[in-house]
């Protein structure tokens, strides 16, 4: 069958130097549903921002119907016949749908807004493609999964033809989900296509018809859905780096530090997703949490951190329930946390590095006297932690904006580590940071380890957690997985079918993360 | 105690009170639908005193020197001169990155600044404080047929000044240009989530600066209002705060027409008390404080209410969550 | 000074740029301002540039016109440093001059000037305090803009306290209706010294402002509060993740910039008036702000900025009284000067051209030292 949309030898390096797509050729037919697959960063989005054009290739060409196009605007892809449902949606809460569906393309009555034009629009959509919505109720009244509808019924009404949808069914409850694929799957019949991005492999077995798996920026595969099984996607999916091994000998657990009992956490919008799970983490070991994002990770370790609220079960630090606890009281009790979003959480930004090495000892009686702080004590020992971690700039005075990431993390991490610690919460603590220092923070985190203290591990870079976690359990919609207490004899392919929720151990298995 | 009560109570039985508050209420509602445009924009209209200030300058010089003298050019020439700073504000904001608020702060620092360095220049006898000596002339007073005979209300609505029906008059036009014309729904989806807008192709520079020209425009007629209606000259400082208390009426009609120009009009109302005062033996100066420590408990009397309301919403979205499950 | 280059960054060195070229662009509108509206350009320029250094009496005015700007603007700083909009400095820096400059000396101490001066700074820290709490309350506990109700709450100290003055405090015995009581017969914090036939006043009251500033300095970059405080400026996310009491340091910031206010309210009675006469606002409360834009925030460079500004607004001042322009033109110099300063994007071509030329100069200092 013909291709409707070819997207050819496309190349896209960010100014930061990062290379999200190398030369990736992607390609659909009129009236399929093509998923694309990949992991965290393989460049999925990326490859997606360029057909709707809010990113310009820096190579390659992307045509449709064998034509060129040169998409260079959100305009001219939807002049194209390109509609994109985005993870966040581009929707505005107190207007209607009728007046979101149509925005851009407001149809006008003289001087007016034509108010019944705009809900007739909305309504023909509707009824052609039987979406069940009121055109009249805002949108801040909808729940996600009406809300995702409007945005689908939004790239309609301006008639596209190939309509992108980037990670769908994140937000939708089963039924939900259900609702939304007999959907697409009459949009496929009236000749849209449809490109479907997920790591939910039972999905793309259900609703797609091809499948390409990006890896790395690479296009790795092309499969048609029926002639694979989820394991033969998820075997494309998933590589692990090779990594420089950092060495490190058997694990000496000791008494439990942190006990999760039950946990149960609800997101901002009241859907639960933190799935009453339970697990300990002992000092002198390193628990690692896998898991594809957006699987109740997030949620848990704010939780844990006091950076989130939590509804039920409890969590346990030393014996204490955190519940109430302030970030202050937390620290005191020896929780050390070193964030995902180091930008926005883990530095203040147009402070010195010794001014950031600081920040959570300042009440410190060794830096700080009754009225007056310690300079001298502060500094000498800023330059300590420095030259110590190895942090690259010219002086503490420094301000830490001015540093590459990997020495704003190394910061991150030696503010973390010098104080008083007795948990150590790490998470995705080698995202995006050169090598180097990668491989000094993992050295750091094991050293942590063996003075004993307990350390949980979050990340997505598999070789990584592969490497340093002495137990391993892998998130999948909310719940664990998996428990691996062998991680060594552990294959990727295998942590790969438990991440996307090709396999499941029993609940007596998972239940050994709990040690009592 | 009783005294006062009972002098208040025949101030509120006069009717001139009421006529007096509608027609002191224009410039604060003016002042405020300027600024709630903005605001629907999601851009605070700081400067709209200092805009205000100049507009009203600028169009005496106009209506005085081209008119000689003429009105109607100073409110024409004054509606532009707003536009333009609008203008000004939103390129400093939007093209040169300065925090909206400062950029507000210096307009009003400009406003209040340049008036008062070019009032002496500008007049023929070369005044200090006012242009006493050059007259903008006054907007005519209007007797529109019917409105005496509208019972009760007839009495206070008639014999205003034409300017004053048209500031009424303009809540109905920003209402409607808000909730009913393709560029207000445009405003609104840009003040509210830009990406959104920018998403379908909506440049979310052009629509604030529209707003924040509009937003200009209603400030340059409040800024006419005072040196042609109220009196037939510019003096410094002649806007004393409407701009300020503006921005906090559209703060509680949370930037909408209706609910914003009844927040005027509230000041109106203790704006007028401050004038009959007098009569109620409460002294005149405690009078003028109630506008503004009225405004200020409305803030927090509003603030508590969405407070209330945004729980309950949440609650309401997290249940029917619930369900669909 | 080559050295003191060398150690700055590209960006230090653009913002001092930035601020230079700012500086001469309002200056440049001053000239053409005064040159086409004078009818003497020559003498009025003179005056205005440098009146405030050729006579005493105009150098003390230009003390006197620096005092008030040190204590609003070190207000602002700190309340800015902890990046909290909270407008109503105006209200603060009046009321605490009714309260501690004026009420204080007029009925508790008429007779005892020390212990007037010592309570009435006191009362006037308190009495500002107070005025800018009460919106940082209202925000805490029901979340109403700050912004908003500290606009408000500055006019209704101003009509509170003009009521105050014509009900409660007015001199019936004076020939000026708007003042209040005059108690004692002097300036408690100034002294007027005859040299030469010129007038010299000296404002002890300096002394107050720079301990001020000196204390602020030491309270933001030395004490863990202060530190805590601009933790709270810079990234509140990053504060409370780090155990910081957002909220809390919050209303510290606003309750010592109130105070401050006040206090500078209080001062300026003490040093100018022998009673009390404020029937309009100051305005040195938005001064305030565009000190703490000059100084970025830093409480040791608001002595510098605020000398600058008075500079220019002695120095009007005295142009004025020579020769009849509106020493208001200031306002429009200060105005243009903060936009130029703020506008990042003002000289970002020239940036860009330092970065340039700053990689391309560290990449050739590699290829010596690799060599």
């Amino acid at each position: 069958m013909e291709n409707y949309l070819v997207m050819k030898d496309i190349t896209k390096v960010y100014d930061n130097g990062v290379i999200a797509n190398d030369k990736v050729n992607f390609s659909a037919r009129k009236g399929e549903i093509h998923a694309i697959c990949g992991e965290n960063g393989a460049g999925k989005t990326t490859l997606m921002k360029m057909l709707f054009g809010i990113e310009q290739p820096d190579e390659g060409q992307i045509t449709i119907e064998g034509k060129d196009v040169f998409l260079t605007s959100p305009t001219k892809a939807i002049e194209a016949g390109i509609g994109m449902v985005h993870q966040h949606f581009m929707q505005v809460p107190s207007l209607t749908v009728a007046e979101n569906v149509i925005l851009g393309i407001e149809p006008t009555k003289g001087l007016k807004f034509d108010t019944a034009k705009a809900i007739q629009m909305t309504e023909e959509v509707c009824k052609k493609y039987g979406f069940n919505i009121n055109p009249r109720a805002k949108v801040q009244d909808l729940t996600v999964g009406v809300k995702q509808k409007v945005e689908i019924v939004k790239a309609l009404v301006k008639g596209c033809k190939i309509l992108i949808l980037d990670e769908p069914t994140a937000v939708l409850t089963p039924q939900e989900t259900a609702e939304l694929f007999q959907q697409l799957k009459s949009l496929r019949e009236s000749g849209c296509t449809i490109i479907f991005i997920s790591h939910k492999l039972n999905e793309v077995k259900e609703l797609c018809d091809r499948v390409t798996v990006i890896r790395k920026g690479k296009t790795i595969s092309v499969f048609d859905t029926a002639g694979v099984t989820e394991a033969d996607i998820s075997r494309a999916m998933v590589g692990v780096d090779v990594i420089l091994e950092v060495p490190k000998t058997p694990a000496q657990p000791k008494e439990n530090i942190l006990v999760v009992k039950d946990l149960g956490v609800y997101n901002a919008i009241g859907k639960k997703v933190v799935k009453n799970v339970s697990f300990s983490v002992r000092a002198g070991e390193i628990v690692g949490i896998a898991g594809v994002e957006g699987n109740g990770q997030r949620e848990m370790i704010d939780a844990i951190t006091g950076l989130g609220k939590y509804a039920e079960g409890s969590i346990q630090l030393r014996g204490q329930e955190i519940g109430e606890k302030n970030n202050k009281q937390l620290r005191e009790l020896g929780l050390v946390h070193v964030p995902e979003d180091r930008m926005t959480l883990g530095i203040a930004g147009s402070m010195t590095i010794e001014d950031n090495l600081i920040a959570d000892k300042i009440d410190d009686p060794k830096y700080t006297g009754k009225i007056l702080n310690k300079p001298k004590a502060i500094k000498e020992d800023a330059k300590k932690w420095i030259e110590e971690y190895k942090v690259l700039c010219k002086d503490e005075n420094q301000l830490i904006t001015g540093l590459s990431g990997g020495n704003i993390q190394k910061v991150v991490v030696a503010r973390e580590f010098t104080s008083y610690n007795e948990l150590i919460v790490v998470d995705q603590p080698t995202r995006g940071i050169d090598v180097g220092a990668s491989e000094f923070i993992r050295e750091r985190l094991v050293a942590m380890r063996d003075e004993g203290k307990a350390v949980l591990l979050i990340s997505a870079d598999l070789g990584e957690i592969m490497n340093l976690s002495d137990s391993l359990l892998v998130m999948h919609g909310g719940k664990f997985a998996g428990y691996f207490t062998d991680v060594k004899s552990l294959t990727e392919e295998e942590l790969g079918f438990y991440m996307l929720g090709v396999k499941h151990m029993s609940d007596e298995e998972i239940g050994g993360a709990l040690h009592e | 105690m009783g005294q006062i009560l009972s002098a208040l109570f025949d101030v509120f039985k006069n009717v001139q009170f009421y006529n007096n508050v509608i027609a002191v209420t224009p410039p604060i509602l003016l002042a405020a639908l300027g600024c709630s445009i903005a605001a629907k924009a999601n851009m605070v209209n700081m400067g709209m005193e200092g805009i205000m200030l100049l507009s009203s300058f600028i169009g005496t010089l106009a209506a005085a020197y081209i008119g000689g003298p003429n009105p109607w050019l100073g409110l024409l020439v004054a509606i532009v001169v707003g536009g333009v700073l609008g203008y000004l504000v939103a390129f400093f904001n939007l093209k040169m990155k300065v925090d909206i608020i400062l950029v507000g702060i210096a307009m009003n620092l400009f406003g209040t600044g340049a008036t008062a360095f070019f009032l002496p220049l500008v007049t023929p006898n070369a005044d200090r404080s006012s242009t006493n000596s050059l007259q903008s002339g006054m907007l005519p007073n209007v007797n529109i047929p019917g409105i005496k005979n509208i019972p009760v209300l007839g009495e206070i609505l008639q014999n205003q000044n034409i300017l004053t029906y048209i500031s009424y008059l303009l809540i109905i036009v920003m209402a409607f240009l808000m909730f009913k014309t393709k560029l207000g729904l445009r405003i609104r989806a840009v003040g509210e989530n830009d990406h959104a807008a920018e998403s379908v192709g909506i440049s979310s520079d052009k629509i604030k600066t529209i707003a924040l020209i509009i937003s200009g425009c209603l400030g340059g007629i409040g800024g006419a209002f005072m040196s042609s209606v109220y009196v037939s000259y510019f003096a410094n400082g002649i806007v004393a705060g409407r701009g300020f208390i503006g921005l906090a009426a559209c703060s509680m009609g949370e930037a909408n027409p209706i609910p914003t120009a009844l927040t005027s009009i509230l000041f109106g109302f203790f704006y007028a008390l401050s004038n009959f005062a007098r009569a109620t033996g409460i002294s005149d100066n405690l009078m003028k404080m109630w506008p503004y420590l009225a405004t200020l408990i409305g803030v927090v009397l509003y603030s508590i209410n969405k407070q209330r309301k945004e729980k309950k919403r949440l609650a309401g979205l997290a249940s029917l969550e619930e369900d669909t499950k | 000074m080559n050295k003191f280059f060398k150690n700055m960054t590209v960006k230090q060195k653009h913002s001092i740029l930035r601020m230079a070229v700012s500086i001469l662009i309002g200056l440049g509108l001053a000239v053409i301002l005064i040159v086409l509206s004078s009818s003497r350009p020559k003498t009025s320029l003179s005056y205005f540039f440098t009146a405030p250094v050729t006579n005493v009496t105009y150098f003390s005015f230009w003390m006197q016109k620096a005092i008030p700007l040190i204590f609003t603007g070190t207000a602002v700083c700190i309340m800015f440093s902890a990046n909290q909009f909270n407008l109503g400095l105006e209200g603060a820096f009046l009321l605490g001059g009714m309260a501690g400059g004026a009420l204080v000396n007029i009925y508790w101490f008429p007779n005892n000037h020390i212990m007037g001066i010592i309570v009435g700074c006191l009362v006037g820290m308190l009495v500002g305090m107070v005025i800018t709490l009460i919106p940082a309350l209202l925000q805490k506990i029901f979340n109403a803009s700050v912004m908003v109700t500290s606009l408000m709450m500055n006019y209704v100290c101003l009509w509170f306290s003009v009521y105050l003055l014509f009900s409660k405090f007015k001199d019936p015995k004076t020939s000026k209706s708007t003042y209040s009581w005059t108690k004692p017969n002097q300036e408690i914090l100034a002294t007027k010294i005859k040299i030469n036939g010129d007038k010299l006043t000296i404002y002890y009251s300096i002394i107050i402002a720079l301990a001020v500033v000196i204390l602020a300095w030491f309270f933001l970059y030395r004490t863990k509060t202060g530190f805590k405080l601009r933790m709270v400026g810079v990234n509140a996310n990053f504060a409370k993740y780090v155990g910081v009491s957002v909220p809390m340091v919050a209303i510290l910031a606003q309750a010592i910039g109130g105070a401050i206010a006040g206090l500078g309210g209080a001062c300026e009675i003490m040093s100018l008036y022998t009673n009390y006469r404020w029937v309009e606002l100051t305005g040195f409360g938005w001064d305030g702000v565009t000190m703490a834009i000059f100084a970025a925030n830093n409480p040791k460079n608001v002595p510098i900025a605020a000398l600058f500004i008075s500079y220019l607004r002695a120095g009007a001042y005295v142009m004025s009284v020579q020769t009849g322009i509106q020493a208001d033109m200031t306002k429009v110099v200060e105005a243009v000067i903060i936009l130029f300063l703020l506008a990042e994007k003002f000289l970002s071509k020239t940036y860009r051209k330092m970065v340039i030329k700053q990689a391309e100069f560290e990449r050739q200092a590699a290829q010596v030292e690799a060599k």
